[in-house]
């Protein structure tokens, strides 16, 4: 939540900085014109512009006025019309931008125009007009001011607001009844303000300066009141023979430029969340011991394509570390697919980004082994995986909008970096047509032409499988590969894949959260549970009946087209347990209906079970049992 | 309590020569306390048809009737008798407001506060979706998946609708949690009567929780009828191909080792 991510003020130098001078500000607004008040404003004949002193500590004016006392007293209006101006820009940039998106297309289309004309105005002669119009002055400054900045505010919140508008919670609103005030204060409003909040911050910096300006010019505060800016123009007749008076109202204006513009910097950090975790990368990783090593680890493998023994990765957070793969091993031979499967959080998709050397800077990634085919993927540097990996090693991603170039064509992404580019590329473009439409892509040759922002999640996620296969890797690792796919595309898809893997005997890892499109397309499961590899067998005996009772309750949640249409759906009640939390014994225990003691104080360890199954369980059960329902 | 009567809907998007029927002269009939699946290929224009329903799309030729009345009229839009649920729980509640805030404004907003008051009325709408009263003080990023889709069911409940959509409610949910939001839709049924459209991909959920099945391919519904009879016997080529492409253990072989 924004409180306690706000409340963590004041962390590192910078936000100390930046803190320390904005309240310094502040209480001089508040106390200053009490205290130097009348030492700011009377006039002492006797001591007509002296240069600093013991007595004044930055001399006097040409008035023999004390400096400091007129720029601590200053600090109140100066500060004041910034924010005044700032205050008015939000106020009406809100009512332009951001209340228009609860009021219909039509009044929104209207105020979208205003704000482009308004935008369009000159700064400038916004000022010089207002300024004709009402005469010189304070409030003239403010409100000038707060009018040119009104557009700036009013088009950030529309692009902000843009995105809420669609958004399925606003029009679950209006669908639900919520009035367009409550609309409005409740959902448009809270959700834009953290980026707005940290744009005022900056802003007010920038207001200071331009009012200062408009002052110093002789268009803002008039005498006898005075701000920064009309101190320093008034003081410039006398630069050469009194150049103190103009250092400090100058100073003044800079260092409270400074401190907005650095407090402003502070919030969008703590805004974007990503100030603790660069912090915290700087302590050590954690030396938690690595898990014991899985069964047959060692062996001569020279088979396997992909081992991986051990895996453990840990990201810093504000509270320390969190460890969402605690202790994965795994193993796959050329042609082969194995799934990974596992619930939302489990750690699949860390394990996948961590095997393709994928894991965010941050992160600690740990492991006895990481072994692509005889290549130690650990000991290389960047560019010797770029180098001597390559495309060996092909990647779908759940996500697959933020791994397309979105400056790129379609057809570019899929035949550049070629092994044989320079051969033919329109060899390479037939190709690629080829593969989208085997991946059931309308007008494939129309899409090539086309910008991943053109085509759909299901499209976007069928051109990275594309990619994959232009590539011709020897393993392919596939993050939920089709859950953006609807059922007949994903069977082509699935097809496709495994077309793949049997013809040219690359290697694939697929994870997914759906038991059912795993047990179609791979030979081996590996059950993941909070990090850990909790049970791994062939599909064969997944159909037997798997030995872990969490892999049996993920089988029997699936209604299938067998299912009993009179009882409710099995569940598994309760949820997987966070990867900060430390976990005792079993990590399934709290949710198992076969747990006992032993299970919540002692892990168990995978053990081979069957022939083709080794499981992590004390209490295992036996192929073609069925699940006791009652709890122990 | 209500029955949903669709007749030759019609949606089109964009003008003159860019135009695309999404819907297209669709004619549905739910009767009052059934559940009917709609099943479809991404992109055939279920969800269109589901935002028509909930009267977040204009139709450019049909009308929809409620119970007898038409969607459109003022009475009926005042009693908000159809209410919709998302398909993603991320992005259907706001961020920025707790559960209990959010269902309790809804049920403000319709003057449907029972006898013990809005709190009261909260706390039973949480407790219908099998939630504890304590996860109302929650904020929405601070519950897991299922439990949002729980939380919208109940905002959804709170305007008392007689006839609820669901656009692919589970979809984007676990297959662990994907089965115990469906038990949910079922016991609200049974005990709300409610009249429900339940859009899936999901052939396997829709001949669990429908009581009817219709199919719709490139805007149009291509087959309907009981859903054991359209699952067992289908007649539309699109239907087959859908049944076909259900994932099967091993369906492609056991890969080469
Ligand atoms: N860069 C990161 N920094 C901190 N935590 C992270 C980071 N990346 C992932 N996590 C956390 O690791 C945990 C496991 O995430 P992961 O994406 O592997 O789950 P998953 O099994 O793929 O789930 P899903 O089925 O939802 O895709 C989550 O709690 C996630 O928040
Ligand atoms: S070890 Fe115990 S708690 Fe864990 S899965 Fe086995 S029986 Fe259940
Ligand atoms: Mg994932």
């Amino acid at each position: 939540m924004p409180k306690t991510r706000l409340g963590a003020a004041g962390a590192t130098p910078t936000r100390l900085l930046a803190t320390v001078l904005v309240v310094a500000l502040v209480v001089l607004a508040v106390i200053g014109p009490w205290i130097w008040g009348d030492q700011a404003r009377v006039p002492d004949p006797a001591h007509l512009a002296q240069a600093p002193s013991g007595a004044h500590l930055l001399g006097t004016d040409n008035l023999g006025r004390d400096v400091l006392a007129r720029v601590l007293t200053a600090t109140r209006r100066s500060l004041v019309m910034a924010v005044g101006a700032t205050a008015l820009a939000v106020v009406l940039g809100a009512l332009v931008g951001a209340l228009p998106v609860v009021l219909g297309r039509r009044v929104q289309r209207v105020l979208a125009s205003v704000l482009t004309t308004w935008m369009a105005f000159p700064v400038l002669l916004v000022a010089l007009f207002t300024t004709i119009l009402l005469g010189p002055g304070a409030t003239t400054a403010v409100i000038a001011m707060g009018l040119t900045m009104t557009p700036v505010f009013g088009r950030l919140m529309q692009t902000l607001t843009a995105g809420i508008e669609s958004s399925d919670y606003l029009v679950a609103a209006r669908m639900l009844g919520i009035s367009r005030r409550r609309q409005f204060t409740r959902y448009v409003l809270p959700n834009i303000a953290e980026p707005v909040l940290v744009y005022i911050t900056l802003n007010i910096g920038g207001a200071l300066l331009a009012l200062s300006s408009l002052s110093f010019l002789g268009l803002g505060v008039q005498a006898p009141d005075f701000d920064w800016g009309r101190m320093l123009g008034d003081a410039l007749p006398a630069v050469y023979t009194s150049p103190w008076t103009t250092v400090a109202p100058g100073a003044a204006i800079v260092v409270a430029g400074i401190a907005f513009g650095l407090a402003g910097e502070v919030l969008a950090g703590i805004a974007r969340g990503q100030d603790s975790p660069v912090r915290a990368a700087r302590t050590p990783a954690p030396a938690a011991a690595l898990g014991t090593p899985p069964p047959g680890a060692g062996e001569h493998t020279t088979a396997a394509l992909l081992t991986v023994e051990n895996l453990r990765v840990e990201f810093p957070t504000a509270g320390g570390w969190t460890t969402p793969v605690r202790d994965v091993s795994l193993r796959l031979h050329p042609g082969e697919i194995v799934g990974v499967v596992g619930e939302s959080g489990s750690g699949k998709s860390v394990t996948a980004m961590a095997i393709a050397r994928l894991t965010s800077s941050t992160g600690s990634v740990r492991s006895r082994r990481l072994d692509f085919d005889g290549t130690d993927l650990a000991a290389l540097s960047d560019s010797e995986l770029r180098e001597r990996i390559g495309r060996r090693i092909a990647v779908v991603f759940q996500d697959p909008s933020t791994f397309l170039n979105p400056a790129l064509r379609i057809g570019t992404q899929l035949t550049e970096g070629l092994p044989d580019h320079g051969g033919a590329p329109a060899g390479a473009r037939n190709k690629a047509v080829q593969l989208l439409d085997r991946l059931r892509i309308t007008r494939p040759e129309t899409r090539l032409g086309q910008y991943p922002n053109e085509l759909s999640g299901g499209m976007r996620q069928r051109v990275l499988i594309a990619m994959a296969q232009m590539a011709e890797a020897d393993l392919i690792i596939a993050d939920e590969p089709t859950t953006a796919l609807d059922m007949t595309v994903q069977h082509h898809v699935l097809r496709t894949l495994h077309e793949r893997c049997h013809e040219d005997g690359s290697a694939a890892l697929v994870v997914s959260h759906d038991i059912g499109v795993l047990t179609s397309l791979c030979s081996r499961i590996v059950v993941m549970y909070a990090g850990r590899v909790v049970e791994e067998l062939s599909v064969d005996a997944l159909l037997d009946g798997p030995a872990h009772p969490y892999t049996r309750a993920l089988l029997a949640s699936l209604p299938t087209l067998d299912t009993e249409v009179e009882k409710p759906l099995d569940t598994i009640p309760g949820h997987p347990p966070h990867p900060d939390e430390p976990i005792a014994g079993c990590a399934y225990a709290a949710r198992c209906t076969r747990a006992e003691d032993r299970c919540r104080t002692d892990l168990p360890t995978l053990t081979p079970g069957t022939a083709d199954a080794t499981v992590a369980c004390w209490f295992p059960l036996t192929p073609r049992t069925v699940t006791p329902r009652s709890a122990t | 309590m209500s029955t949903l009567d669709i007749e030759s809907a019609t949606v089109v998007f964009g003008r003159k020569g860019a135009a695309v029927t999404a819907v297209d002269d669709v004619s549905l009939f739910i009767p009052s306390g059934t559940v009917l699946g709609l099943v479809g290929e991404s992109g055939s224009g279920k969800s269109t048809l589901a935002r028509a329903v909930a009267g977040l799309q204009p139709l450019a030729r049909g009308r929809i009737l409620a119970g007898g009345t038409d969607i459109r009229d003022r009475g009926h839009r005042r009693a908000r008798a159809v209410q919709m649920v998302f398909q993603d729980p991320y992005t259907s509640l706001n961020p920025r407001m707790t559960v209990g805030a959010s269902i309790a404004e809804v049920i403000r907003a319709n003057d449907a506060a029972g006898p013990g008051g809005v709190d009261r009325s909260v706390a039973e709408l949480l407790d219908s979706v099998r939630l504890p009263a304590a996860a109302g003080g929650r904020y929405p990023g601070q519950l897991s998946g299922g439990m949002r889709q729980r939380v919208a069911v109940a905002r959804a409940l709170a305007a008392r609708p007689k006839i609820l959509v669901a656009d692919e409610i589970t979809s984007a949910l676990d297959a662990s949690v994907q089965s115990a939001v469906l038990n949910l839709v079922r016991e609200i049924h049974r005990d709300l009567g409610l009249t429900i459209l339940f859009i899936t991909h999901n052939l396997a959920v829709v001949r669990y929780i429908a009581d009817a099945t219709a199919v719709m391919y490139q805007g149009r519904i291509v087959e309907q009828g009981p859903s054991h009879d359209v699952i067992t016997r289908p007649r539309h080529d699109y239907t087959r191909r859908l049944i076909d492409s259900l994932p099967t253990p091993g369906e492609f072989g056991a890969a080469a080792v």
